[in-house]
């Protein structure tokens, strides 16, 4: 595969579910949810995080944990919430230019945790008869939906990626219209008696407004 | 008319309808691999507005002619201005391409009442099924159902939908004469709500019904809103109910009527919210003489203030439902309360910091192992509670408005 590399998520090493103690199958879901979050975080001390996470669930129980009663219990679930909203965004903010003589469609966002391979699958279920290339920093990702004979790989998705250098892409020459009908449609939903940019800021911090670029229609980019 | 004049015409008049983002627990079936769209869970904001609303879906009207002259409306056939419309195709087309190109979630359509509610319905259908059929679309749709639409083409929407609603706008039939005198409020508005209430209950439309009401424009109390959003909950299986602060828009038909502050209708939603996630009945909401929610204290802190017998409560005992009518609790540090309470004894506020309990606020109505964590006078002042006692009551209950029943 050359350059090309094969992304598979990362395999726990413990199943939870054997664990004794992790009686409550709803909390357990949640739990197991919140720990794959957990481990697509930056930071290094994320294992070390996790590990207290599982000690005090087994020894208080799962609730005393996922209820977020102890500061490691707290850390644990902040560090689960900080990927799933990271996630949340990019899904919610990346925008796609389609390439259609190749079936393509491309974005760019930026993330600091792992959550690449979360994003291209959210994509490529949404949009499966198209190959989604997304850039991340100096990573793109190349995925497809693989047939019914091709399964073999990362569920039902192909997913690849290889370093890019930046200085080598060259920018859209054409402009897309749809850009334009977008910006004339997001103006017209703002209600002038209704400004309230605190509650704006509340709900997009200023760290992803460079890539919400209509913000720029109100001076806010 | 270029379709970029078009979007800020029909954008424009359909920005005052107010819809939640795709709330969608299933995905569509369908055998075809060569669909585009799915449905994911509820709270993605494509993008917001300076006023902090999300923009989540592609909300537009077929076309903004109208032969009904609603006052409180800025589509009314008496109002001025320019008027504009979608082909079928065209609408469909330009959401598919905004859609690849992930700006929106899904689609919101509504419209004006062109010729009559059948004919303009039937050009709404039209552009669904483009939608599904031929762009083979699985994604979210919200159907606006006119007043007066034949049950059969709600039949119909309600298979190509996800959501379907119908404005009620007012909340008893004589309050809505005064705004809309073409509608019948049971003709109209309820049996089209019932008609979609029997296509829920068959299975289709997986985000369910929804209704708004313009608060303000009639003249209603927040009583009566209430009572009539009550009833929408327990005999209409309503998912939602959505109010918007009236807005006198540029040429006021009623004059001298001033815009409703946004701060009643915030207090709304709380009553609202109360009643569906909090358990609070309708009858324990707390009204001023007026019969309207106070503005200066949130919905449930006057429940609070006015049943100070049932406060303090204990958290470690206490039951679900009480914790719930704690101010500075919601559901899910009430539930997590209850949750890590079968495992784990509570000794100190700072375990309910963490959890996510509003502390400040919940000190005066909690005792920990017995020990009161404040007083009620660190929110309000003697004088103040008194002033409170006397101008509140709580909401006589009635299970909608007599015309209802």
């Amino acid at each position: 595969m050359n350059q090309q590399e094969l992304f598979k998520l990362p395999e726990p090493e413990i199943k939870l579910s054997e664990i004794e103690g992790f009686k409550d199958s709803y909390g357990r879901q949640i739990f197991e949810r919140r720990v794959m979050m957990a481990l697509l975080h930056k930071n290094r001390d994320r294992f070390k995080i996790i590990d207290a996470a599982i000690d005090q669930a087994k020894a208080k129980g799962l609730s005393y944990v996922l209820c977020k009663v102890s500061p490691e219990a707290k850390k644990f679930l902040d560090y689960a919430r900080q990927v799933s909203f990271e996630y949340n965004k990019a899904i919610s903010f990346i925008r796609l230019k389609p390439v259609d003589q190749h079936q393509v469609l491309m974005g760019e966002f930026e993330v600091k945790h792992q959550t690449a391979e979360l994003i291209m699958q959210h994509f490529l279920r949404r949009f499966p008869t198209y190959v989604i290339m997304l850039i991340f920093g100096e990573d793109v990702y190349i995925g497809k939906t693989g047939d019914d004979s091709n399964r073999r790989l990362y569920g039902q998705y192909e997913i690849y990626k290889r370093k890019i250098n930046r200085r080598q892409l060259t920018p859209p020459t054409v402009v897309d219209e749809y850009e334009k009908y977008w910006l004339a449609f997001y103006k017209t939903q703002f209600i002038p008696e209704r400004k309230n940019l605190r509650y704006l800021k509340q709900m997009i911090p200023k760290k992803y407004w460079h890539w919400v670029t209509e913000l720029g229609e109100f001076g806010l980019s | 008319m270029n379709t970029e004049e078009k979007l800020e015409i029909l954008g424009t008049a359909a920005k005052y309808d107010i819809c939640a983002s795709s709330t969608m627990p299933k995905p569509r079936p369908g055998k075809d691999r060569g669909y585009i769209g799915s449905n994911a869970p509820g709270g993605i904001c494509h993008s917001y507005t300076p006023d902090g609303r999300c923009v989540s879906l592609f909300k537009v009207l077929m076309t903004n002619a109208c032969k009904n002259n609603c006052e409180y409306c800025i589509n009314r056939a008496s109002h001025d201005f320019k008027r504009a419309g979608f082909s079928p195709e065209e609408l469909a087309h330009l959401f598919i391409e905004l859609y690849r190109r992930n700006y929106v979630e899904g689609l919101f359509l509504s419209s004006a009442v062109r010729k009559n509610a059948a004919h303009t319905t039937e050009q709404m259908l039209k552009t669904l099924q483009i939608l599904r059929f031929k762009y083979h679309y699985r994604g979210y749709i919200h159907l606006k159902a006119l007043p007066h639409t034949p049950p059969h083409m709600i039949e119909l929407g309600a298979e190509l939908a996800d959501r379907m609603s119908v404005n009620l706008e007012s909340p008893t039939p004589d309050r809505l004469k005064k705004i809309a005198k073409e509608k019948d409020f049971m003709l109209d508005l309820i049996e089209p709500i019932t008609t979609i209430q029997k296509q829920v209950e068959k299975g289709n439309l997986q985000a369910g019904q929804t209704t708004q009401f313009v608060v303000g424009a009639a003249g209603e109390t927040d009583a009566e809103l209430l009572r009539t959003t009550n009833w929408l909950y327990q005999k209409k299986s309503l998912k939602r109910v959505y109010f918007s602060a009236f807005v006198p828009l540029d040429s006021p038909t009623r004059s001298g009527q001033a815009p409703i502050p946004l701060l009643r209708e915030h207090r709304l939603y709380q009553a609202d919210w109360l009643m569906r996630f909090y358990e609070f009945k309708v009858d324990e909401l707390v009204l001023q003489n007026d019969q309207n929610l106070r503005l200066d204290v949130d919905p449930k802190m006057s429940f609070a203030l006015k049943n100070r017998e049932v406060f303090p409560v204990e958290i470690n005992t206490a039951s679900f439902n009480t914790l719930l009518k704690i101010p500075g609790l919601g559901p899910l540090s009430a539930r997590r309360i209850w949750r890590a309470r079968k495992e784990h004894r509570f000794t100190s506020l700072n375990e309910l910091k963490n959890i996510g309990v509003a502390v400040k606020r919940a000190k005066p109505f909690i005792l920990i192992n017995g020990k009161k964590q404040g007083h009620i006078t660190e929110i309000i002042t003697a004088k103040q509670l008194e002033l409170f006692e006397e101008q509140t009551s709580q909401l006589a209950y009635m299970q909608a408005p007599r015309l209802l029943m």
